[in-house]
């Protein structure tokens, strides 16, 4: 019987010292070992470790994933004096354990700290910015990653100094103008498409009144090219009809202008015309005189 | 007595089934319990004392050893997941609901992320994967609005914003090694604020207005050059008519010239006296004549 109660107690005891001094470790943590309360090694590989059992050591577990602290909105000022709103958020976690336990033990308190560390950071880094170096529509000049760049480095290095976390990154998740600007800036920008719609249609208007007027002028040359045409065409012909009347004319001078004459007076005179004739006159000569004969 | 003498008869009797039962079923039964099945969608993660041993189980069925050495997980990974992002509704409160662009323009944006889990045990260590890549979305999204023009954005940057978010975001993703692909990233909306959406859509009027006048001015202008290129067209063709008429009467008047020229010099004075007169009875036939006598 007393034989008995020994193995149980010596089972049980077995049982304690296994369940207290092997150690499973998940991928996603990083133990603590404390011996007497003073930490004196660090398990960050997962799988099955061994330690002496408790109470001599005892295992601290913390998270070693990425964690993620949003922080509220704030207003910061740029370089320029004007106001930001900025949500950003933080992600952080914990690479040295030791620094960690030793200066803000869990999450939450490191998390205040970290939230007000980030946002002195963000303060400053925008501080110095103006800000249309933050809002331009060239992507090349576009400071604003670089500025989170720098509140992630720069948190990064007082996190890990006095704090043991890695900051991954800060980066913001709002970014914009205080609500009570916004009538103001709906109103700006009513008046700029205002503006920009009054220009499309003055635009309108003048490349209209461009293609009018070139078309105007298009057309008045073609009108002008084809009587200068008709003009040349006509005048050479005429020319050449010149010359072909003085080749006739040269021939026979005199007996050119009578013919023409001849045939001008044709066309001249008609049935308006009044002749007043005198007797005398050589075409009346046979007219009241009758020719002579040979004879007499 | 006899009730002892039942009882002691079947504890004896029941021995073999009881160290049946210690012996063979139990173990049976928590050798059994290590299986475990993956279904169709899903993929597996196998942990040995919380160290990541098997990352890509096949769907099927499938043993692990049994608590507490292993210990398995699934995860739904094929199946495509979607995120909407809408930053107009999740405006914190002294905040502008829209995003700001780089023009300082306001602009009302909502994007939805399609993705899925490309490496399933990255994804399952991680704390709030999913909350991660919204708030890493956010601030690509961000990033890219405030470094483009409004108008670019909402006319020709659509496309270059869908990319452009798919692969930064994919490259935020993997920098923290979320285990997620990002499939698409689809634009919801991209509008001008709701209060002054029509300022904007009258500068989208004014622009059609602006191309109408054009293509107006442009088909009055075609149909302009076209009459006056009929009209040079008749010019010319008329001088040409009459360039042709007027030779033609030259050479047909000198030939009539030179035919009765020919005749002309055989007898002078007579066919000259001959063709006046008979020119004469022409001009003078129609003619009204009064013949006078001479008073001398």
């Amino acid at each position: 019987m007393k034989l008995t109660l020994w193995l149980l107690g010596a089972l049980a005891v077995g049982a304690y010292l296994l369940a207290t001094s092997l150690v499973p470790v998940k991928e996603t943590e990083l133990v603590v070992v404390a011996q007497f309360g003073k930490p004196v090694r660090i398990i960050d590989e997962a799988g099955l470790s061994l330690k002496l059992p408790d109470p001599i050591q005892t295992a601290s577990r913390l998270d070693k994933r990425v964690q993620l602290l949003p922080l509220s909105a704030s207003e910061f000022v740029t370089r320029d004096r004007r106001n930001l709103v900025v949500n950003a958020f933080v992600l952080w976690r914990v690479v040295e354990p030791k620094t960690f336990l030793a200066s803000v033990r869990n999450a939450e308190t490191a998390e205040i700290r970290l939230e007000s560390l980030a946002n002195s950071e963000i303060g400053a880094a925008l501080g110095a910015q103006a800000l249309d170096a933050i809002f331009t529509d060239d992507a090349s000049a576009q400071k604003m990653p670089a500025v989170f760049t720098k509140v992630t480095e720069a948190s990064n290095r007082v996190a890990l100094q006095e704090f043991g976390i890695e900051v991954v990154a800060v980066r913001p998740s709002r970014f914009g103008f205080p609500k009570q600007n916004l009538l103001a800036i709906y109103k700006r920008m009513e008046s700029e498409r205002d503006r920009i719609a009054r220009q499309y249609r003055a635009e309108g208007q003048e490349e209209a009144a461009r293609i009018q007027a070139q078309t105007e002028r298009e057309v008045s040359q073609l009108r002008a090219e084809a009587y200068r045409d008709a003009q040349q065409v006509k005048g050479e012909s005429e020319a050449k009809a010149a010359r072909i009347y003085a080749e006739a004319f040269e021939s026979d001078a005199d007996y050119y202008t009578f013919v023409r004459s001849m045939e001008a007076y044709e066309k001249m005179l008609g049935k308006n015309t009044t002749f007043v004739l005198s007797t005398d006159s050589p075409i009346l000569r046979y007219l009241l005189s009758p020719p002579a004969g040979k004879s007499p | 007595m006899t009730l002892k003498n039942d009882l002691l008869l079947i504890v004896r009797q029941s021995r073999t089934i009881a160290l049946f039962t210690v012996l063979v079923a139990l173990p049976c039964l928590y050798l059994l319990s290590g299986f475990y099945s993956v279904g169709a969608e899903e993929r597996g993660i196998v942990t040995r004392f919380g160290r990541i041993v098997q990352d890509n189980v096949m769907p099927g069925m499938n043993y692990h050893l049994p608590w507490p050495i292993e210990s398995a997980q699934t995860l739904s990974v094929t199946a495509l997941r979607s995120m909407d992002i809408d930053f107009t509704a999740s405006a914190p409160e002294q905040l502008q609901p829209e995003l700001t662009t780089g023009d300082e323009d306001l602009v009302d944006v909502a994007i939805q992320i399609q993705y899925n889990i490309s490496e399933p045990a990255l994804f399952a260590s991680t704390t709030a994967a999913e909350v991660l890549l919204q708030q890493l979305a956010m601030a690509e999204t961000l990033y890219y609005i405030s470094a483009n023009a409004i108008d670019q954005l909402l006319t020709t940057g659509r496309t270059s914003l869908q990319n452009h978010l798919r692969s930064n975001i994919q490259h935020a993703a993997s920098d923290l090694q979320l285990g997620v692909r990002i499939t698409s990233v689809q634009i919801r909306r991209l509008e001008p604020p709701a209060s002054i959406k029509k300022a904007f859509d009258d500068v989208a009027r004014a622009s059609s207005e602006k191309q109408k006048m054009i293509q107006d001015s442009m088909g009055e202008r075609g149909t302009r050059l076209a009459e006056a290129r009929s009209a040079a067209n008749r010019v010319r063709q008329q001088a040409a008519a009459y360039a042709t008429t007027v030779l033609e009467r030259a050479q047909g008047d000198r030939d009539y010239f030179f035919a009765t020229w020919q005749e002309y010099k055989k007898a002078p004075n007579l066919e000259a006296q001959r063709l006046y007169l008979e020119k004469l009875e022409r001009i003078m036939a129609p003619a009204q004549i009064s013949v006078v006598q001479p008073a001398h």
